[in-house]
């Protein structure tokens, strides 16, 4: 029986930190259900702060995170893969099934399901030191979906790897949303990621929403090399230069 | 160039090494006409081990027993208490600078002490033993323990993990290359602890252990028998670290330094 | 003005030629410097060397005497030997061990003529004999590997006996009414009977008895400074003499440098001793007899200590140039 995705809100949520730094600054966004949100600014415009506020990781200073009813559940896949170094893969990919009292034959199987759905059967037996950086990352994508969540948090996942493994990577993310569904939220610092993977760029800058855009080329027609696709990718830049100009004016000011 | 030769390289080395120690020092007696009592060349302390080789081998045994338990003690306590204090931050602020305290103390001066409340030979020697060898694994699995990933720890709370799991699934075993490394220093502390405890109390006559043989054959100006029975002592601290160390190494080896290395390949 | 001036310089020339080159200008001539090992603390059993330091007869004999307490750990023997101290107390089973090893030492002067260590037992201990005890189960304090517990083992067996360290705290003896160690007559036993705790001593002399302590120096430095030696052995003599004289006298001196011994400890153990030290054939304090160190080498012998063959024994005793250390007493001069 599967569930409706929820639509994951923020409403006026603001985050600050010690010394009165307002690294999220009264964000209020509605990500609808199932949808693919990308999440782009320049470095320390508050995209990874909002992240973790709706993995649960952080709390707001003021304002809501709606994730939905918490029976569902939610995935974050961070930078860097974190996996448990003594276990194999097939026990990584196990050990949020493992965390929720599941039993060992039904979460081992569960693993391996999703290890074949991505193409790491054979290297299920494997410990994460024998993989290559890009296959860690896929093993960690595995196991966000190994709880078939319902909501999906990217926080860069590719910026460690190289470009042509990030190539490869995208594929999968592209592939694990469309197998769970899940309301999925990706920060990201490449702009033809955010265009490639996404319905919907959300622009932000200084802990606010500067920009907010739909992705005007179909799925289908998303060659990275591609005319539309480069016009989109074009677009977006404007919108964060001026996202970035104006929040450097700001500064000015 | 291939292991095997690699292997044999990595022995050659060393041994050439003592090689030219003990030739220098045969030599250097054999010229400077110094007293035996003072100074016995390498062939005499050979020759006091051969003669002596039934009596040293047993007293060997006892100080090794007693080294070993003393150590296996020592592990358990410091990885059960290390873990305790560890998973409650409150207890680690009060109870790791008592323990450097104990650290601190030195054995010899307090195996008289200690001696009140312990039976004479064997139990002195496991005690002493164990006395020295707590602090080194309780230090290594504490910071082990405390310094987890905290990436991985983050992991595991956002799968809502309890702190008691959590500890179970990462700390503890995160913590096992520095608790191993832990161990391996407190396996040589403990041969010295087994053998201050010997000094002390440990059974003369036909009992005797290292340490006890090590006194008597002073007391009888046979300095040969006393550099026999010291060497002997740093075979037991050997025996205890290399087993101690192949353990640890088989505990880890598939995930720790290739872990390091992976670390290093990333860069 | 010439005049003057010749008396002057007169003065002058006289005063030097008394200087004989010393430093501080006075006229006594520096004094050497004497290390004395102990082997083990100051107690009555140092009583003679005690005596003369205090009363100064070192000093009018023209040495610095430096007196080191010793311990159960402490190696006089090889100390002497080495030539780290210059006199050492010990037993004579030291001094003929260590001449066996190649050691130089010689033998100047007896302490003990008889051997005052013994058992100390607690009165409710069953029992009496040194055979009993030997053959008993008991844990027993001593030395590390004293010869006499050698002979004993080869007399008795000793197989279910458990031979533990002898540290010298009575601690442990106190604390447990089975609790079997070591001794010297004169000492732990005094301490028990001061502190109401009844004790009974099993004395060794019977089945063990050298001359139990000894002043031995190195043979080599000896023969270098053979006047030195005399001078020594002569105030020591003397020391002991006064020591036995009047040892209340010396023995808050001594008390002072041991907390752990009382006052009134050290004046009966002082006593006790009295016979165990001074000579019962009335030869002078610290005479000794060849026949009695050919005895204790063969007893060595006996117990594997030294080889068969080997004669340690031969030329152990020094002999002062002017001669034997029981030989011409010099005046001494009174406090």
């Amino acid at each position: 029986m599967t569930r409706e995705p929820p639509t994951l809100q923020f409403d006026h949520v603001v985050r600050e930190f010690a010394g009165g730094v307002r690294a999220v600054d009264g964000v209020t966004l509605s990500l609808a259900p199932g949808s693919f949100t990308a999440v782009i600014g320049p470095s320390g415009c508050g995209k990874t702060t909002l992240l973790r506020l709706a993995a649960g990781l952080d709390s707001t200073t003021a304002g809501r995170v709606d994730a939905g009813d918490m029976s569902g559940s939610r995935s974050v896949c961070f930078q860097d893969p974190r996996l448990l170094p003594w276990r194999r893969v097939v026990d990584n990919v196990a050990l949020p099934l493992e965390l929720a009292g599941v039993p060992r034959a039904r979460r081992h199987a569960s693993a391996l399901d999703v290890l074949q759905a991505a193409g790491l059967a054979h290297a299920s037996r494997m410990l994460p030191s024998q993989l290559s950086g890009g296959m860690r990352m896929r093993v960690a994508l595995a196991r966000a979906l190994v709880t078939k969540p319902q909501v999906l948090l990217l926080d860069e996942p590719c910026s460690a790897v190289d470009e042509f493994t990030r190539m490869q990577l995208d594929a999968e993310i592209l592939r694990t949303w469309r197998a769970c569904g899940a309301t999925t939220m990706l920060v990201t610092h490449s702009v033809s990621e955010a265009v490639w993977l996404a319905d919907r760029v959300v622009v932000m800058a200084r802990g606010r929403v500067h920009a907010d855009h739909v992705v005007r080329v179909e799925r289908a027609a998303r060659e990275r090399g591609g005319v539309a696709f480069i016009g989109e990718v074009e677009h977006c830049m404007r919108l964060l230069a001026a996202a970035s100009g104006a929040a450097s004016g700001e500064e000015a000011a | 160039m291939n292991a095997p030769a690699a292997g044999v390289r990595a022995i050659a080395w060393p041994l050439l090494g003592v090689a030219i120690v003990l030739g220098t020092w045969q030599i250097g007696v054999m010229m400077s006409g110094v007293a035996p009592y003072l100074l016995p060349a390498p062939t005499a302390i050979a020759r006091a081990m051969w003669e002596s080789r039934d009596m040293l081998a047993a007293a060997m045994g006892r100080t090794a027993l007693g080294a070993a338990v003393g150590f296996t003690c020592a592990a358990v306590a410091g990885i059960l208490l290390g873990s305790v204090i560890a998973l409650i931050p409150l207890l680690r602020r009060s109870l790791y600078p008592l323990a450097t305290v104990l650290q601190m103390v030195p054995v010899v001066a307090v195996a008289p002490l200690l001696q009140l409340w312990v039976d004479n030979g064997l139990p002195m020697a496991i005690l002493s033993a164990a006395i020295v060898a707590l602090f080194p694994v309780l230090a290594a699995t504490i910071d082990g323990q405390a310094s987890v990933d905290p990436g991985l720890r983050e992991l595991l709370k956002l799968y809502g993990a309890s702190a008691l799991r959590r500890w179970w699934k990462l700390d503890f075993p995160w913590s096992v290359p520095a608790t191993v490394t832990g161990l391996r220093i407190a396996a040589g502390l403990a041969v010295i602890g087994a053998v201050v405890g010997e000094f002390v109390s440990g059974y003369g006559g036909t009992r005797a252990p290292l340490g006890i043989v090590i006194q008597a054959a002073m007391r009888d100006a046979r300095t040969d028998l006393v550099f026999a029975a010291v060497a002997l002592t740093t075979v037991v601290g050997f025996a205890l670290f290399g087993a101690v160390s192949l353990v640890g190494w088989l505990l880890v080896r598939r995930w720790h330094a290739s872990a390091v290395n992976e670390s290093e390949d990333r860069r | 003005m010439w005049r003057s001036a010749m008396v002057v310089a007169v003065t002058f020339l006289c005063l030097h030629a008394g200087c004989d080159g010393s430093k501080d200008g006075a006229s006594a001539p520096a004094r050497t410097m004497v290390r004395v090992q102990l082997n083990w603390v100051p107690e009555p059993e140092f009583g003679g060397i005690f005596a003369a330091q205090q009363d100064g007869l070192y000093t009018a004999a023209g040495l610095d005497v430096d007196i080191r307490k010793g311990g159960s750990q402490v190696p006089v023997a090889q100390l002497v030997a080495s030539g780290q101290a210059d006199f050492g107390v010990m037993t004579a089973e030291d001094v003929l061990t260590l001449r066996d090893r190649g050691g130089d030492l010689v033998a100047v002067f007896a302490i003990f003529q008889d051997n005052p260590t013994g058992f100390l037992l607690h009165e409710s201990n069953p029992i009496t004999t040194i055979e009993q005890l030997w053959m008993s189960a008991s844990t027993v304090a001593v030395d590390a590997n004293p010869p006499y517990v050698r002979l004993l083992n080869a007399k008795y067996g000793g197989k279910d006996l458990k031979l533990v360290p002898y540290t010298g705290a009575l601690a442990g003896f106190l604390a447990s009414k089975d609790a079997v160690q070591q001794c010297f007559i004169t000492a732990e036993p005094v301490e028990c009977r001061l502190r109401g705790v009844p004790t009974r001593v099993l004395s060794v002399a019977t089945v063990f008895n050298p001359y139990a302590a000894v002043l031995a120096t190195s043979a080599a430095s000896a023969a270098k400074r053979p006047e030195m030696v005399e001078a020594f052995v002569r105030a020591t003599s003397e020391g002991w003499r006064r020591y036995f004289a009047d040892a209340s006298k010396y023995n808050p001196g001594i008390a002072a440098l041991n907390p752990s011994m009382s006052l009134e400890a050290m004046n009966i153990a002082a006593e006790m001793e009295r016979p165990l030290i001074v000579p019962a054939d009335g030869a002078p304090i610290g005479s000794m007899r060849l026949e009695r160190w050919q005895q204790l080498e063969r007893e060595l012998v006996q117990v594997g200590t030294i080889e068969s063959g080997r004669t340690p024994s031969a030329g152990v005793l020094w002999s002062a140039p002017v001669g034997t250390p029981s030989g011409a007493t010099a005046a001494m001069p009174t406090p």
